[in-house]
């Protein structure tokens, strides 16, 4: 088996990001690909999930999908947040380092204006370069201006 | 896990903070007195992160540390406790 870029750089972010959760209180469940399930605790005292997709980064940002605990139901209104300026209301997290977000890869992504080779350099990504520092976001957006689920 | 030197002070004056970071978690020991830029500026030269101070923001538990000009123990911080450092980012 052929080791790529993006598996040495995600081995050594999921370390880092493995790291972080059990510091900080969050849940992670590594899932095979690269993939993993970042769980936090939101302003309401539930916790809302992500199932996170690493294929082609760091030349591609992420997928970060809403998901449930497991990660086997993503993007369906009852495990979506809303809330703030990240948990945005077509029901993807709005940021440029979130695959999603770019309308050439997801119909619901609200940006047909960024390019998506050039995540790290858009201005709006500012330090939110790896994985850890995406999780903190989250973590931070959940538990201060989650507002409710879409359903 | 690294840590300050003490350099004279007693314990009493002193927090060990563990912080996680862009990078993953770094446990240091700090003044009591230190400021929260303090803690910032710690956390990018022990972990070696992109960007200036003022891309940073630091959590603990629900309370945003700022203004970052404030001194630890303004903010009731006790020996051990978590801190988080964000990286600012704009969603739209």
């Amino acid at each position: 088996m052929v080791v790529t870029a993006t598996d040495l750089v995600v081995e050594e972010e999921l370390t880092e990001l493995t790291a972080n959760a059990a510091e900080m209180g969050w849940s992670l469940a590594i899932l095979a690909g690269g993939a993993f399930v970042l769980g936090v605790a939101a302003k309401d005292g539930s916790r809302l999930f992500w199932r996170c997709e690493t294929d082609r980064y760091p030349t591609w940002p992420p997928a970060w999908h809403w998901a449930d605990a497991t990660g086997g139901v993503i993007d369906v209104p009852t495990v979506t947040g809303l809330g703030g300026n990240f948990f945005h209301g077509n029901g993807v997290v709005c940021a440029p380092w979130n695959r999603l977000a770019y309308k050439t890869i997801d119909a619901r992504g609200p940006h047909g204006d960024w390019t998506i080779g050039d995540w790290l350099t858009n201005s709006r990504t500012r330090q939110c370069t790896t994985l850890s520092a995406m999780a903190a976001r989250l973590a931070i957006e959940a538990a201060y201006r989650f507002e409710r689920r879409m359903a | 896990m690294s840590k300050d030197d003490d350099k004279g002070h007693g314990r009493d004056d002193r927090l060990t903070l563990t912080i996680g970071t862009p990078k993953g978690p770094f446990t240091a020991n700090f003044d009591k007195a230190a400021k929260v830029s303090d803690v910032i500026e710690a956390a990018i030269k022990r972990m070696k992160l992109s960007g200036a101070p003022e891309d940073f923001e630091v959590f603990h538990g629900e309370q945003e540390l700022k203004p970052v000009t404030r001194t630890l123990v303004s903010f009731g911080l006790a020996d051990g406790d978590k801190l988080l450092l964000a990286a600012q980012g704009e969603g739209v």
